[in-house]
């Protein structure tokens, strides 16, 4: 059990700053995702708490010690990279032996040959232990990578992406194993990836990263249904969060956000609605949008485009100056061209303001 | 439409198969010209008295005797492994500490790596020369260092140990620059993940090189040294400039014993039959040379 801080980290890479003073508290046993674009500062953040990058300032402590100054080995850290980085020349059971011998604590052969097989065991490797990675399948290098991190029962474990190089329906499964493995093991994780759907499934806390700064800090829940600005709100979720630039102003006593061709009453129970008139962006994900062919409301607009997602339809609707991405049932037998209904769900509106990205109900907080 | 030919196979065009023929002709006879006839002629050669130019009667295998049991060719045979071993040694060891030293992409890494290859691609003649003169008695090194101590008569080549150690030295000054390009080579192809995981599970730096820079560069490292070896064994340029093979023929090799039978004895028999006695044996290097290709053999 091992919890994780980083206070005031900074980091940069000649003149590129790749950290921009991170804190961050990660509880013990807790999973963490760091989730961000490419250069977002994420996989710097891993690389720093693995100590394969020493920190320009600030602390990073691993349990109660602070381990800036520490070699990686040495961190009571393990870790699984993207590529596996599994040796080549070894076979599958001196690739997990590896960490142990590598230390030189004597650890009797006996004991090594429990403690690997015990792993593989857990993992549903025990098959494969006499082969070499280059026979084996990507997901069983993943398991076998996985393994080699579990043999030295570190406090902390570190992913780098390891899902990254597996197809899409391997990558899904994987997932259940890794957030059923944690669920075994209870170590804390922290796990680096750009996918927000990954993020979203196995993590118990996620740090969201834009351009070396932590943007977000909480439950996967809290990230997706309450976003603190407009980065996160769009790179958490499915397909791109619909952005409208308006107003918020009372209409006739009711808070209601303008925009072109819209016309959309707020619950009046937030907070943060003053009803002075403000220039404000809408953000609304595609599911809190409802196409229909028949009347229902008053905002109509004109379909563009109609994609077929499963068990429903997914449209594109021109409304004033702007498209938006919205539901619609897969008996409506939409089509471009048609003008359709657009029905509102008021509880998922995120309203930013329009400078500073932020978030207008956390700016109230 | 067929644009190419059929280059094999029955009730293909006729044209086909001359047409192949074409394409590899002018290799064909290029291979002839300057493989096959000389050494066709060196055989025929080998087993003949040969004084200056003029073929003598059919001798068999006399001249293979006559060198084989000749002092001068065992000494040179004793003198071709000391050397070759000796420079494979230490020409082996200062290109792969140049490989790991000057492997990062750094600015100064990389300006070294041209300056290591400059006695490389200079002539190894004008190399030899250079340091012929640079380890002479009047004017080299010697007499600079030794000289404020009093010995001012020492001279390098005149020693046979420091003129075999001058030799080795010049040996490994051009050719530690090729090891480290071949080594080099199979460094890089080794994935920097796998040094950042070995790092996270405790490895030391001794660990590191040891259990995953050897093994991984096995391939690069045996054909680094089949390819030293072979190019000391027959390499002329470095005793012929540098020492003559002297001092009393203690540092004259096989490749230059055959040289000064060939064009100082014009004893051309017995020159050609040591060149095939060579011949033969670079044969053996290459096959384990080609044997290291091998698809199969290598792990990556």
């Amino acid at each position: 059990m091992t919890e994780v801080r980083f206070s005031h980290v900074r980091k940069s890479f000649g003149s590129v700053i790749a950290l921009a003073g991170l804190d961050l508290d990660i509880k013990s046993g807790d999973f963490v995702s760091l989730l961000g674009p490419s250069g977002s500062g994420k996989t710097t953040t891993l690389n720093l708490l693995a100590g394969l990058h020493a920190a320009d300032s600030g602390d990073i402590l691993i349990g109660d010690k602070r381990v800036n100054d520490l070699s990686p080995d040495r961190r009571n850290i393990a870790m699984v990279f993207q590529n596996y980085a599994l040796y080549p020349h070894m076979t599958v059971f001196e690739n997990i032996a590896f960490p142990l011998r590598a230390r030189g604590r004597g650890f009797a052969e006996a004991e090594i040959q429990k403690k690997v097989k015990g792993v593989a065991e857990s993992l549903g490797v025990a098959s494969l232990l006499a082969r070499y990675p280059k026979e084996l399948s990507g997901g069983q290098q993943q398991r076998i990578a996985l393994g080699r991190a579990m043999v030295r029962e570190p406090g902390v474990f570190l992913l780098d992406e390891p899902l990254s190089n597996l197809d899409a329906r391997l990558r899904i499964r994987m997932r259940r194993d890794i957030k059923a493995l944690h669920d075994r093991i209870r170590s804390t994780i922290v796990y680096v990836t750009h996918d927000q759907a990954e993020a979203l499934t196995m993590s118990t806390k996620i740090a969201v990263f834009d351009q070396g700064e932590l943007q977000q800090y909480g439950s996967p829940n809290e990230i997706y249904h309450r976003p603190l600005n407009m980065f996160v709100a769009n790179f958490v979720g499915e397909r791109e969060i619909n952005f409208i630039a308006g107003q918020l102003q009372a209409v006739e006593g009711i808070p209601t956000f303008i925009a072109p061709g819209l016309s959309l009453p707020v619950n009046a129970e937030e907070r943060w609605c003053s009803l002075e008139p403000r220039d404000a962006v809408l953000g609304i994900r595609t599911e809190a949008i409802f196409a229909r062919p028949t009347a229902g409301s008053e905002t109509v607009g004109l379909v563009e485009q109609v994609e077929l997602v499963g068990p429903e339809l997914v449209a594109y609707v021109k409304i004033g100056e702007s498209q938006l991405s919205c539901r619609a049932e897969l008996s409506s037998e939409l089509r471009s061209g048609d003008r359709v209904h657009l029905t509102f769900d008021p509880a998922h509106f995120h309203f930013f303001d329009p400078q500073t990205t932020a978030s207008l109900a956390g700016s109230t907080k | 439409m067929r644009i190419f030919p059929s280059l094999r196979g029955k009730g293909a065009d006729d044209g086909g198969e001359a047409f192949a023929m074409r394409l590899v002709a002018p290799a064909l006879l290029i291979e002839f010209l300057f493989v096959f006839l000389p050494l066709t002629l060196g055989v025929y050669y080998s087993v003949h008295t040969v004084r200056y130019f003029q073929v003598g009667a059919f001798i068999g295998l006399d001249n293979y005797v006559g060198v084989l049991t000749s002092p001068a060719v065992r000494n040179s045979f004793v003198v071709t492994a000391i050397f070759a071993l000796g420079s494979l040694i230490l020409t082996f060891t200062v290109g792969l500490a140049l490989a790991l030293h000057l492997e990062r992409d750094g600015r100064m890494q990389v300006f070294m790596r041209a300056v290591v290859l400059v006695p490389y691609i200079i002539s190894m003649l004008v190399g030899s020369l250079l340091l012929r003169w640079v380890l002479s008695q009047d004017s080299g090194v010697p007499q600079a260092v030794l000289g404020p101590f009093g010995s001012s008569g020492f001279s390098i080549f005149a020693n046979s140990t420091s003129a075999m150690g001058a030799l080795t030295y010049n040996a490994m000054w051009r050719d530690a620059a090729f090891a480290m390009i071949l080594l080099l080579a199979g460094l890089k192809s080794i994935p920097l993940e796998l040094y950042a995981a070995a790092r996270v599970d405790g490895a030391s730096a001794w660990y590191r090189f040891r259990r995953l820079t050897l093994p991984l560069l096995k391939t690069p490292i045996l054909i680094t040294i089949v390819r030293l070896l072979m190019h000391f064994i027959n390499s002329l340029t470095f005793q012929l400039i540098l020492t003559g093979g002297g001092p009393a023929n203690t540092t004259e090799t096989i490749a230059l014993r055959t040289f000064r039978l060939g064009f100082e004895d014009y004893a051309l028999g017995r020159a050609n039959a040591l060149s095939f006695v060579m011949f033969i044996f670079n044969v053996i290097l290459i096959s384990v040379l080609i044997h290291l290709f091998k698809p199969g053999e290598k792990l990556r």
